[in-house]
């Protein structure tokens, strides 16, 4: 399950949609925008995808995560547009019989979705803006 | 040939539009890429660190290209 969206994100819904009644575990991320990045204060964050091919590499990664780890479904979604401190800009909901299959699955999605879908974020500071490059935390 | 490639993020401001065309005899990923940068300097600063993808999917310098494939410059990406 892959969203994509310029509305803001709800975990919530994202938990809901993963959990069944076999799964004893459902492993959690939010990512959300803070207020600096490397010595600057940020004002905020602008999201630009390519989201056909964010639909296609997170539907690779999420299989991938399938075929490492007994999980059940994996829900993703990430926000698009501008983003203000505090919002969150990525959410993923990892639904498993058991909790170390799921936490493994959701480290690994979260990571790769880092790595390879083709999101980028520009920030804007008091004094200017830029495209980031990615900083590997 | 005639290739659209689709541009993201710094490499769209760069070139000041989301499309490219690019004439070529390119049959492979690295052959477009050389083509870019020959016709598209104004890209150079984002290129290199660049990767194309062919229909949604990450290219390698082999990998064959058709003008009728969905072509995109992806540069450097942060997600997340």
């Amino acid at each position: 399950m892959i969203t994509i969206t310029a509305d803001p994100l709800d975990l919530n819904t994202l938990i809901a949609a993963v959990s069944a009644p076999h799964c004893g575990a459902i492993a959690s991320f939010l990512g959300v925008v803070r207020n600096h990045n490397q010595g600057r204060e940020v004002l905020f964050l602008e999201y630009e995808c390519y989201a056909p091919m964010v639909n296609q590499e997170m539907e690779r990664i999420i299989a991938e995560a399938q075929t490492q780890w007994p999980v059940h479904t994996i829900a993703v979604a990430h926000r698009t547009g501008k983003l203000l401190i505090g919002e969150a800009s990525v959410a993923i909901a990892v639904a498993s019989a058991h909790r170390h299959a799921g936490l493994q699955a959701l480290h690994y999605t979260i990571d790769e979705l880092k790595k390879r879908a083709p999101i980028w974020k520009k920030e804007t500071w008091s004094d200017g803006s830029s495209w980031i490059e990615q900083c590997g935390h | 040939m005639t290739f659209q490639v689709l541009l993201f993020a710094q490499l769209r401001e760069l070139a000041g539009s989301a499309t490219i065309s690019v004439s070529a005899n390119a049959q492979t990923a690295a052959q477009l890429l050389t083509a870019i940068a020959e016709q598209w300097p104004a890209l150079a600063p984002a290129l290199a660190s660049s990767r194309l993808a062919v229909n949604q999917a990450y290219a390698q310098a082999e990998t064959a290209i058709a003008p009728s494939d969905e072509l995109a410059l992806i540069p450097p990406v942060n997600g997340g």
